[in-house]
């Protein structure tokens, strides 16, 4: 393994990064005077997006902890250095708890019919705020013992501490299954005041798969052609990299058909009035869009074994990915406040830098102090020579 | 078929299994064959075996069972037997997906059963020739052709100097 060890302090991304910060909170701002609703749903759609792709690196890393897995030691640390966003999480979601008034419509209306008063005692601006900090909280105490006890084990060498980390992760994993689906269920499903389904929670969670997953690659990728990683993560990892990103983007699509499929059949007034404004007024081409950005692509192009090893169609891939995740989240949340086509504009791209400013940042730190490989792993051997017969 | 001579050098490690099948297609022998108890990962470079069209054959199948399949929902409900199913259009693609699904991949799965079974010169109530049982379990086997690759003594010389002591012929 050659260039493993932190990344090298490069100040001109950083001062980028720190541009596009400044350029999201500016258009925040500027969001807030010209039309509030409008800054705050984007600021929940990027808030959103960055979540998926944080929690996405955390529970890749748990998976590989909880199966034991041998072929992603190289990886598995990249995920992690993904999830090191959450403490900024943390504070964004305590900016996210001052709008909820603008956002959500049972936190500025009364009750008014059969739907809404059966929600009343669940949906309230007290209640949310609690179990938003405590599922927070829940996933950043899980996510920093993980994370620490990795880090432990690249000093100490300690083939227990992976042991721990396992134990960790499936005690994670299951919290987290519950947690992430009252979490969508409060962030997005509540947009539609009428619409409760059970499958929500799945369908957010494919897509935080799927983007984590997307995200990985595009680092590790553009990691490699930096001349991080050499010899650490090799042709079959990435081939296995790929296999991954492919088999969740049909477990994507799945999960968003059976969705879609269970709502226009039934046709029941609490679900279909979720569909309806998101298959009508323009909406409808956009919807058209995801699966073919989110399951064809990479379906389709990382079927041959030959793409699925080539590092510049996984990267592009991976980048169609998760242009398709942000749409998703942005055609789950916009059609709740406009009912016809909203077109892209300044707030929308510079509230993404925004939040890709300070994503970057922070991620960008915990790559410069810490080795981009988990040295300290006992599967590390296995790893490398490929002895792990895809186990 | 004409009955046909081959070696075959067996072993317990998969490790030793590509090396050796690597080995000796460097050495220039020709149509090699391996035989596991499982799929070893690269086993085809590692013997210079040709890529197999089953994939191909199979996705063709795939492409031709899913447009079947919609012909026949769309057939049967919108043209042979139309019910007003919740006032929803007679043909909905929607309510199709599941069975052009299936019947992709049910034939697809067909496909790919016959064509192995075709390819592998198998039938029901052959006599499967198996040259050894316990490659079923846990062992290993590179198998040289005597007819394209020279004499015998030099296959066998070929294998003991790689370290493999089991050495077999088998008349197939």
């Amino acid at each position: 393994m050659k260039n493993i060890g932190p990344l090298d302090n490069n100040g001109r991304f950083d001062v980028v990064l720190a541009l596009f910060f400044l350029v999201g909170v500016a258009s925040f701002i500027a969001g807030l005077f010209v039309d509030a609703q409008r800054a705050w749903y984007n600021y929940l759609i990027e808030f959103f997006f960055f979540l998926s792709i944080a929690l996405g690196g955390l529970v890749f890393a748990a998976v590989q902890y909880a199966s034991s897995a041998a072929w992603s030691v190289t990886i598995r640390r990249i995920g992690e250095g993904l999830f090191s966003y959450l403490p900024g999480l943390a504070i964004t979601v305590a900016i996210l708890l001052l709008g909820v008034k603008e956002l959500y419509s049972w936190a500025y209306t009364a009750p008014h019919d059969y739907f809404t008063y059966t929600k009343e005692v669940y949906m309230t601006t007290l209640w949310f705020i609690v179990r938003e900090a405590f599922f927070f909280a829940l996933w950043i105490f899980f996510g920093f013992m993980i994370v620490n006890t990795s880090l432990k084990q690249d000093k100490t060498r300690n083939p227990r501490l992976t042991r721990r980390n396992k134990k960790l992760s499936i005690f994670f994993l299951i919290l987290f299954g519950y947690t992430f689906t009252f979490s969508s269920m409060d962030l997005l499903m509540s947009l539609q005041d009428h619409f409760y389904s059970t499958i929500f929670g799945v369908y957010c969670f494919s897509g935080l798969f799927l983007s984590g997953m997307a995200a990985i690659a595009i680092v590790v990728i553009t990691l490699k052609n930096r001349g991080y990683l050499q010899n650490a993560v090799e042709k079959k990892h990435l081939h296995d990299l790929g296999t991954w990103i492919m088999a969740f983007s049909v477990f994507m699509v799945y999960i968003g058909f059976s969705q879609y499929m269970l709502i226009w059949y039934a046709d029941l007034p609490h679900e279909i009035s979720y569909l309806i404004p998101r298959s009508s007024n323009g909406w409808q081409y956009l919807f058209a869009l995801l699966p073919l950005l989110k399951w064809l692509l990479p379906f389709i192009v990382l079927m041959p074994e030959k793409n699925r090893s080539n590092p510049r169609v996984i990267f592009w891939v991976s980048i169609g990915v998760l242009i398709g995740q942000w749409l998703d989240i942005y055609w789950m949340v916009v059609p709740s406040f406009s009912e016809s086509f909203r077109m892209i504009s300044w707030i929308e791209i510079g509230m993404f830098l925004g939040f890709f400013g300070l994503y970057g940042l922070v991620v960008r730190r915990f790559y410069k102090r810490h080795s981009l490989v988990s040295v300290g792993d006992p599967n590390l051997e296995t790893c490398l020579k490929g002895r792990y017969l895809h186990v | 078929m004409p009955e046909s001579r081959i070696i075959a050098g067996f072993m317990d490690d998969p490790e030793q299994f590509l090396e050796v099948g690597s080995r000796a297609r460097e050495h220039g022998y020709k149509n090699l064959d391996g035989v596991m108890p499982y799929p070893v990962h690269g086993f085809e470079e590692a013997l210079g075996l040709k890529k197999s069209r089953v994939p191909a054959a199979a996705k063709l199948m795939l492409v031709i069972g899913a447009g079947l399949g919609l012909l026949f929902a769309g057939w049967t409900s919108a043209v042979a037997w139309p019910i007003n199913v919740g006032g929803k259009p007679l043909f909905s693609w929607q309510a199709f997906i599941p069975i052009v699904f299936e019947c992709g991949v049910l034939l697809a799965g067909i496909t790919t059963f016959i064509l192995l079974f075709h390819l592998g010169r198998f039938y029901p109530a052959k006599d499967p020739k198996m040259i050894r049982e316990r490659l079923t379990d846990n062992q290993f086997a590179v198998v040289i052709p005597v007819e394209d690759n020279g004499n015998i003594e030099d296959i066998r010389e070929f294998f003991t100097k790689h370290g493999i002591e089991d050495v077999d012929e088998f008349e197939i």
